[in-house]
């Protein structure tokens, strides 16, 4: 019988390296590698949110946080350079996967699809656009300095004032409604990003998948709760300057 | 016309295992050098085609659908017959064959249907070799029931989905011979003729239904396997597309047309709710284990089921069938459906159904019980219908379900044409006059898997017919010939739709041949018919261009096939002056039973075509029974 | 319920062949009896068409029980037209009501070629499942059936991805125009059998390359195609194909 079942040339390459980039390449690869790298940026921020709950402690734990991330090379270096590969990797698969979407349905319908689905899923992409707007500016703001309300003087070693940095920019309700609803919409990417993950990775349990549809709900808007209540604090005046 | 049945010399047994070694064989190498041409892709023709390709031949497949898994074959719901006795309740290759012998009331070719029951067992390994998931037992062991009528369980099947399951496991066998390359298939093809050369059958002709194209193709040998003819009736359980085309274009050509009066009539469809239908809907036979049929005693009693009193309602198959009751076999279950109606007593609009009532079984089992056993049935029925089963009774009325009748063939398959080979239900060679529930499944697949596969090596070997090309001038007449009737369709330029023309022929054929038949009647279908078909040519409105997509196109050429067609069909009817199975003539009765004619009528009658507008010649085969002695069918 | 005629506004997607560009065109069509079946009021208006000179609507359609898969629109916007398990054939006109304003289009996709109005071309389902979608079995030779014991539970999760009709209104439903249910449902139902597995990730890789050579979506998890699917396929599917993907990975 003939070699109706071959592995057809052109679906892996010819090193491992070559399959593996072939493989991130397919449509359901490049799904992988945005929910391997979702995954990494999801640990990451919830990293961050710990930190920044710190705050409710005081000006003093919160800057000793800031200062002993600061003051360890490797820990700083190693996530930075996580977010350096994950981040663009999964902007990269976003914009692909757009790309590939809009080729796949040239003619758009006459009446807007009514397939039931949930808004969070349906705007990945814009809620993903606005966090990562959301995200240059952050960076721009906290760890280039080169806008935002930023304090006169260094601290005694040397290090900026982070806490100071955080209560003068939230004070400014601009930047504090830009922050939550940046926030809202993490929680919503993130509500169906962790859901997603594990359909793309390929977990599926019968009881296991309800259980984690919950959990994503449950750690996307704690998160978004976590993030947001510090603005809202300082807007109320329990985080005092 | 010559009817060389060719059935092999010896005990019953051992005729197939004999015929086998018999048969010349074609050296691997050379097999490639043959090419076939299969049309239809259901059980029959995806098997054979899958199969032949995997042999070596070179096949060409065809199918009017966009895909050769939509072939009608999907809809088939009950299950797959075979002789494997798992369930160890006494079923034999003997016992199965002669059940089907009996079901179809002797009148079919006895040893054709022993081969039948002898491949059943290797059709259900093969398929689930394949991959098809039928039902199984928590042990990991098939699933078997009893199914229609049957004293024995060896019916195996796949959730309500038996025909699908099994179709897709075709179909899948075929895309593996499609990818590599030794099967070419062409889908959304029709065929439209046949091309006899030099005596045998080389090649057809098709229309692409999407570009209009009108081409030919030309092969070593030809395989129809294009189905049943049951939408003569224009309403059936069968798939709108189904059509008579493919085998009547053969008959035309001189192939020999078998027994074409015999159709089945299914008890338990929904009835037709307007004018406007365009199909009937067949709900499992298995719904007669648990309710009940019956009328009002009374006609034209329009009150709510439920308000009918116990003693105003008339339960006619358990009065009439004491034994079997409400399980009486298809045939009897469904005339005295007719007969209720009728005399007038009939429920719903039109007055052309009866009640199948659930109260009882609820009353005694509960809903839940019932709702587990049939819970998707009711689902499909309150779909269509918009009733609730389990508290209004349903209503059900008999349709068209499957055409015994097909292209004659012999012990090889073979039609009278040379070359020229019918399987599945487009031949005519296994059920007789009645088809047992679940045997379609296991005929389409016998003949696909494991008996053409076999037997048309040996037309091969002996035609030694030179090669030809779509050069030859009978290929460049049939193909003319067709872009000609495609031209007289869109020239007529008429007031009426073929539709509507459909439609009637339908009415008339299922009024006067259809579940009861009397000579006066179908006398004057032989008035009525060629009259319509006047009309037809006359007045027919076909809209539009060949060189396009064309759906009213496609329809007219089918129904005007079928004009022609229903014309041998009556005449066959008319001079089958007997009853037997599927086919009852009102004057052969015996208290409401078929009264057979063994003296007169134990034969195929085989039809051959002599012209338009001539009378077509009618020739018989007897038929012999050796191993099994035919019996009075009675179910009183 | 009412037995009333309804009288309706069709507007149905009008293209006379592929390299045409095609429109909406409204139509009213009068007597619809609620009894009728969706695909019986589109025979009502081509009656209605042609009795007017006007050719009618071609659409695809068969069997009309909802099993071959042939009967392919989107009606109002949503595949089959939202009725939980049923197809456009078996849809019935008593859930519309008088005066009611219908669209009707056919499946939207890069791989769906529409061929003229409602009737698309759907062949690149057949080369997927052609590049693997089977075992590798030819006839003849084959064990006895009862040989091989399966589980009950892994036959019926193999079923249920088995009820796939190919219709292909997972993929005109999905926001993507992705194949992945209808792909992943074929795989599925062969990988729950031991006959299947042999050729399990060597499958599932082929297929996988062929969808994306027809020009399908990709997957992002909406789960719309399980919501329009006539025979209720689930999503888990196609968690199952994604990791058998991933396993060979590790296997090549």
């Amino acid at each position: 019988m003939a070699d109706a079942m071959e592995l057809k040339r052109g679906s892996t390459g010819p090193t491992l390296f070559g399959s593996l980039v072939k493989f991130m390449s397919s449509s359901v690869g490049s799904k992988v590698v945005m929910a391997v790298t979702g995954l990494g940026l999801c640990a990451f921020i919830m990293g961050h949110m710990a930190g920044n709950l710190l705050a409710f402690v005081g000006r003093d734990a919160f800057n000793h946080y800031a200062a002993t991330l600061k003051g360890t090379p490797l820990l700083l270096w190693g996530t930075r350079l996580a977010l350096l590969i994950g981040f663009p990797l999964h902007i990269w698969t976003a914009v692909r996967t757009v790309q590939l979407n809009r080729a796949a349905r040239p003619v758009a319908y006459a009446v807007p699809s009514k397939a039931p689905a949930r808004a969070a899923a349906k705007t990945m992409m814009l809620s993903g656009a606005v966090v990562l707007a959301y995200f240059a500016y952050h960076l721009a703001h906290f760890t280039l300095h080169l806008t935002g309300p930023q304090p006169a003087t260094l601290l005694a070693d040397g290090h900026y004032d982070a806490y100071s940095m955080m209560v003068m920019g939230f004070q400014q309700p601009l930047i504090a409604i830009f922050y939550v609803t940046a926030m809202v919409l993490l929680a919503a990417h993130i509500s169906h990003g962790i859901y997603s993950l594990f359909q793309h990775l390929g977990f599926w349990g019968a009881k296991w998948t309800p259980f984690l549809k919950n959990v994503a709900l449950v750690l996307g808007y704690g998160l978004c709760a976590g993030f947001a209540s510090i603005p809202l604090s300082v807007l109320l005046g329990l985080i005092k300057p | 016309m010559k009817l060389e049945a060719k059935i092999p010399e010896g005990p019953i047994e051992q005729k197939w295992t004999k015929h086998k070694l018999a048969l010349p064989l074609i050296n691997p190498a050379n097999k490639r050098k043959f090419k076939i041409i299969v049309v239809g892709t259901g059980l029959a023709g995806s098997s054979a085609a899958a199969t032949l390709s995997e042999l070596g031949y070179q096949v060409d497949a065809f199918c009017f659908q966009d895909s050769p898994r939509r072939a009608h074959s999907i809809a088939a719901q009950g299950g797959i017959n075979a002789a494997k006795n798992y369930q160890n309740d006494g079923d034999s290759v003997r016992r199965l064959a002669y059940d089907t012998v009996k079901g179809g009331d002797f009148r079919a070719r006895e040893a054709n249907v022993y081969r039948l029951a002898e491949v059943s067992v290797n059709i259900i390994d093969q398929c689930v070799a394949q991959g098809v998931p039928f039902a199984r037992e928590y042990g990991g062991h098939l699933a078997n029931r009893s199914f229609g009528g049957a004293q024995v369980s060896r019916t195996f099947y796949a959730r309500g989905q038996t025909g699908q399951q099994l179709l897709i496991g075709a179909y899948q066998a075929l895309e593996k011979q499609v990818q590599t390359g030794s099967v070419k298939m062409h889908a959304r093809h029709e065929m439209l003729e046949l091309v006899m050369v030099d005596g045998h059958a080389r090649g057809i002709v098709t229309r692409d239904m999407v570009s209009g194209k009108i081409e030919s193709w030309a092969a070593d040998a030809v395989v129809l396997a294009t189905g049943g003819y049951g939408n003569v009736f224009f309403l059936s359980t069968n798939a709108k597309g189904c059509n008579v085309t493919a085998t009547w274009r053969a008959a035309k050509k001189g192939a020999g047309f078998a027994n074409p009066c015999y159709t089945q009539i299914h008890p338990t469809c929904i009835p037709q709710a307007g004018d406007y239908q365009s199909k009937l809907t067949l709900m499992s036979e298995s719904l007669r284990n648990d309710g009940r049929v019956w009328v009002p005693k009374k006609g034209g009693d329009n009150r709510p089921p439920a308000q009918i009193p116990e003693d105003e309602r008339d339960y006619y198959l358990e009065r009439k069938y004491p034994s079997f009751g409400n399980l009486a076999p298809r045939d009897i279950a469904s005339r005295a459906a007719k007969q209720v109606c009728d005399e007038g007593r009939g429920v719903g609009p039109g007055g052309r159904g009866v009640f199948l009532d659930f109260a009882d079984s609820i009353k005694r089992l509960g809903q839940k019980v019932i709702a587990e056993r049939y819970g998707n049935l009711f689902d499909m029925y309150s779909t269509i219908t918009g009733e609730d089963p389990y508290t209004v009774p349903m209503r059900i009325y008999p349709a068209v379900h499957y055409t015994m009748g097909g292209l004659w063939v012999d012990y090889n398959l073979m039609s009278n044409l040379p070359g020229l080979h019918v399987i599945g239900e487009a031949n005519f060679s296994d059920h007789g006059a009645n088809r047992l529930g679940a045997s379609a499944l296991m005929q389409g697949l016998a003949d696909g898997y494991f008996v053409l596969p076999y037997t048309i090596g040996a037309y091969l070997a002996t035609a030694k017919q030179p090669k030809v090309t779509t050069d030859h001038p009978e290929f460049k007449k049939a193909v003319a010939d067709t872009n000609a009737r495609m031209a007289k369709f869109l020239s007529i330029k008429g007031k009426r739709t073929v539709d509507s023309f459909h439609r009637q022929l339908g009415q008339m054929m299922w009024e006067k041949c259809g579940m009861a038949r009397t000579a006066k009647g179908l006398k004057e279908l032989l008035v009525e018919i060629p009259r319509l078909r006047e009309e037809f040519w006359r007045d027919v409105n076909v809209l539009g261009s060949a060189e396009s997509l064309n759906t009213s196109l496609e329809k007219a050429g089918r129904v005007a096939d079928f004009f022609e067609f229903a014309e041998m069909m009556v005449l066959d009817a008319l001079e089958r002056d007997e009853s037997c199975g599927g086919h009852y003539r009102e004057e052969h009765d015996d208290e409401g039973e078929a009264k057979r004619d063994d003296n007169k009528f134990m034969h195929a009658a085989v039809w051959e075509y002599q012209g338009e507008g001539k009378q077509p010649v009618r020739h018989v085969e007897p038929l012999v029974f050796e191993a099994f002695k035919p019996s009075i069918r009675s179910y009183k | 319920m009412s037995d009333k005629l309804m009288k309706l506004k069709v507007n149905v997607w009008r293209q006379t062949n592929k390299d045409q560009s095609g429109e909406m065109k409204g139509y009213v069509v009068e007597n619809v009896d609620p009894h009728m079946s969706f695909l019986e009021m589109m025979d009502t208006l081509n009656e209605q068409l042609q009795h007017k000179g006007e050719e009618p609507v071609a659409f695809d359609h068969d069997c009309r029980e909802g099993i071959c898969g042939m009967c392919s629109m989107v009606i109002n916007g949503i595949p089959h037209g939202g009725h939980k398990g049923v197809t456009a054939c078996q849809l019935h006109m008593r859930h519309f009501n008088d005066g009611d304003e219908i669209f009707v289009e056919p499946w939207r996709a890069k791989a769906f070629p529409v061929l003229r109005d409602l009737v698309v071309d759907r062949s690149a389902l057949d080369r997927i499942v052609a590049s693997g979608g089977y075992v590798s079995v030819n006839t003849g030779g084959a064990p006895d059936a009862n040989c091989l014991p399966i589980p009950k539970k892994e036959a019926d999760l193999s079923m249920d991805a088995a009820a796939c009709i190919g219709c292909g209104a997972c993929v005109a439903a999905c926001k993507n125009a992705s194949a992945m249910l209808f792909v992943a449902a074929k795989a599925s139902h062969l990988a729950h059998l031991p006959q299947g597995e042999p050729e399990r990730y060597v499958r599932a890789q082929n297929m996988a390359q062929q969808m994306d050579a027809e020009g399908f979506g990709t997957c992002s998890n909406l789960s719309q195609c399980e919501a329009v699917c006539p025979k209720e396929i689930p999503v888990r599917v196609i968690a199952e194909f994604n990791s058998d993907l991933i396993k060979a990975q590790f296997k090549g």
